[in-house]
């Protein structure tokens, strides 16, 4: 891995803070998160629910502005949408009526025309995720993975800074998830992006990680900052390192007294 | 299921329902025979099918009208509808200063109304099709509303963090989401448009088979107001079917 110096800081986040104004009184979704990620590293954040993990990445996408703190991506401070970041979502969210092809086009047509270079690119992606012959079939016609899949094509079609995922795997079963996880760390392997990965599979954590975070509940805050040993590209085979057993332990008794802590 | 239970299956749900009508059909010829109903009350099925045969090119004039003016009131429905719908979703002030206040326009009473549109705007077409509109646009604007404010949290977001318009979230993501619910609203629509045809020409007295209808009731033409409701009936019908085969062909390219 490379020197990791104030320049490769990808993204920072100081004693980041949000509160949710809400009819029924403030919410307290994020009481305070440091971090530094450095470029290039893939971070997962585990912790229980409702700790404020997705909160914290719509804060980093730009999509919820924080109460207080700082935010910065590439030394700018976040202000607004961040069209750098690609995103996924526990659901595919793609649109029914167009095909899959045209789904991994959509950041782009929302932006601007699409170019036949840009066609080139989400071919390219369709053949990266496996679904060159799915192009153009409607998502109804894919399996939950492959529809998964396909909303990670999407989200690697502005060739984006940082990859943002929330819990993107978890409406999948165990199989095809496993799957997704080695599919996922071979594109990372190829491409190196910064990514967050927001997961409540501490075994899905370690294998993909670089890096990873805890947070607690109440107040929510980053409880532990752990980094993942293992060189790359990883192989499935990691899960017999004895090493492997013991940060799953690690972790679990971590997030463990993080909820037997909260009130 | 093998071809022949589907033909089987298929035909079962064509005659059945056939099948009840003509019972209920055969139910009211005996009846008015056995029972010697005079026509004046209620004339046979018979009797009333004759007399559609025999008036049927005067009664195709008069439908002319009603037709015509259901389709204008229907097709303003759906523009006037759409374009509320997208205003109050799109725009807070819209919303908070114009919903409220639409969603009340529909406790009035709306048939109560009827009179006043002769007094603003005469006895003529535009008074019809503007109490037609009147009653069935509600149902395009809730529909597509709902269908507006279908679209999932999280790709709305997405739609943001790629930096799209607000304007290209609606052409593209919103509106092609919406379009199955509209066409649930347009076939209320397409029904109660002429139901407000109907009762303007009960109003306005001037022509069309709503016209009919009252002039043949006050001639104690039973047979006839009989053979203009049938008539009336299966422009409901096509005029509905047209809708549906439009959300059919609409389903192919935006349903799920
Ligand atoms: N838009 C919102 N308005 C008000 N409160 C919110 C909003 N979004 C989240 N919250 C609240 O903020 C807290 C943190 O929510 P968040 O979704 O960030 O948690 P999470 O860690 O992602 O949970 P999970 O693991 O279940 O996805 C919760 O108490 C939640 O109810
Ligand atoms: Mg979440």
């Amino acid at each position: 891995m490379s020197a990791r110096g104030a320049a490769a800081e990808a993204i920072t986040a100081a004693r980041v803070r949000k509160v949710y104004e809400t009819p029924s009184g403030p919410v307290e979704a994020v009481a305070e998160a440091s971090f530094r990620i450095a470029r290039g590293d893939f971070v997962s954040i585990l912790g229980p629910s409702g700790c404020g993990k997705s909160t914290l990445m719509l804060m980093v996408a730009g999509l919820e502005p924080a109460t207080a703190g700082s935010l910065r991506i590439d030394g700018v401070e976040v202000s607004g949408p961040q069209v750098d970041a690609g995103m996924m979502f526990q659901d595919p969210t793609l649109l029914p009526w167009r095909s899959v092809l045209d789904n991994v086009l959509f950041p782009i047509g929302m932006r601007r025309r699409v170019s036949a270079a840009d066609r080139e690119r989400a071919e390219g992606l369709l053949r990266m995720v496996d679904l060159w012959g799915f192009r153009d079939k409607r998502p109804r016609e894919l399996s939950g993975g492959m529809r998964q899949r396909v909303a990670l094509a999407r989200a690697l079609i502005g060739d984006p800074r940082i990859l943002l995922m929330d819990e993107p795997f978890s409406a999948l079963d165990a199989i095809t998830r496993d799957e997704m996880g080695l599919a996922l760390a071979r594109i990372w392997d190829t491409t190196h992006k910064t990514s967050i990965f927001i997961t409540h599979s501490i075994r899905e954590a370690i294998f993909l990680s670089d890096r990873i975070l805890v947070m607690g509940r109440r107040p929510s805050t980053i409880v532990e900052d752990i980094r993942v040993p293992f060189e790359r590209p990883r192989q499935p085979s990691v899960e017999a390192d004895a090493r492997f057993n013991e940060l799953y332990l690690h972790l679990k008794a971590s997030i463990h007294r993080t909820t037997a802590g909260a009130a | 299921m093998t071809r022949a239970q589907l033909t089987r299956a298929h035909a079962r749900q064509v005659l059945l329902p056939l099948l009840t009508a003509g019972l209920i059909l055969g139910a009211w010829e005996a009846a008015v025979r056995i029972g010697e109903i005079p026509d004046i009350l209620l004339p046979a099925p018979s009797a009333v099918a004759i007399r559609l045969y025999e008036t049927l090119p005067f009664l195709l004039k008069q439908a002319v009208p009603t037709t015509l003016e259901t389709i204008a009131g229907f097709a303003i429905s759906t523009v006037l509808g759409i374009a509320l719908a997208v205003l109050v979703s799109a725009s807070r002030l819209a919303r908070e200063a114009l919903y409220p206040n639409i969603v009340f326009f529909q406790l009035i009473p709306k048939i109560a109304l009827a009179p006043l549109f002769i007094v603003w705007l005469g006895i003529g077409s535009p008074s019809r099709v503007t109490f037609s509109v009147f009653i069935s646009f509600f149902p395009v604007v809730v529909a597509t509303l709902t269908g507006l404010t279908s679209v999932d949290r999280d790709l709305l977001r997405l739609c943001r963090a790629v930096g799209g318009s607000g304007w290209k979230t609606y052409a593209q993501v919103r509106f092609p989401a919406a379009v199955p619910h509209i066409f649930s609203g347009l076939k209320i629509a397409i029904t109660f448009a002429m139901i407000g045809v109907i009762v303007g020409e009960f109003i306005t007295a001037q022509a069309g088979l709503g016209y009919m209808i009252l002039f043949a009731a006050s001639q104690a033409e039973m047979a006839l107001i009989l053979a203009s409701i049938a008539l009336l009936c299966v422009i409901g019908l096509l005029l509905y079917g047209a809708v549906v085969a439009m959300e059919r062909v609409a389903l192919k390219r935006y349903g799920a």
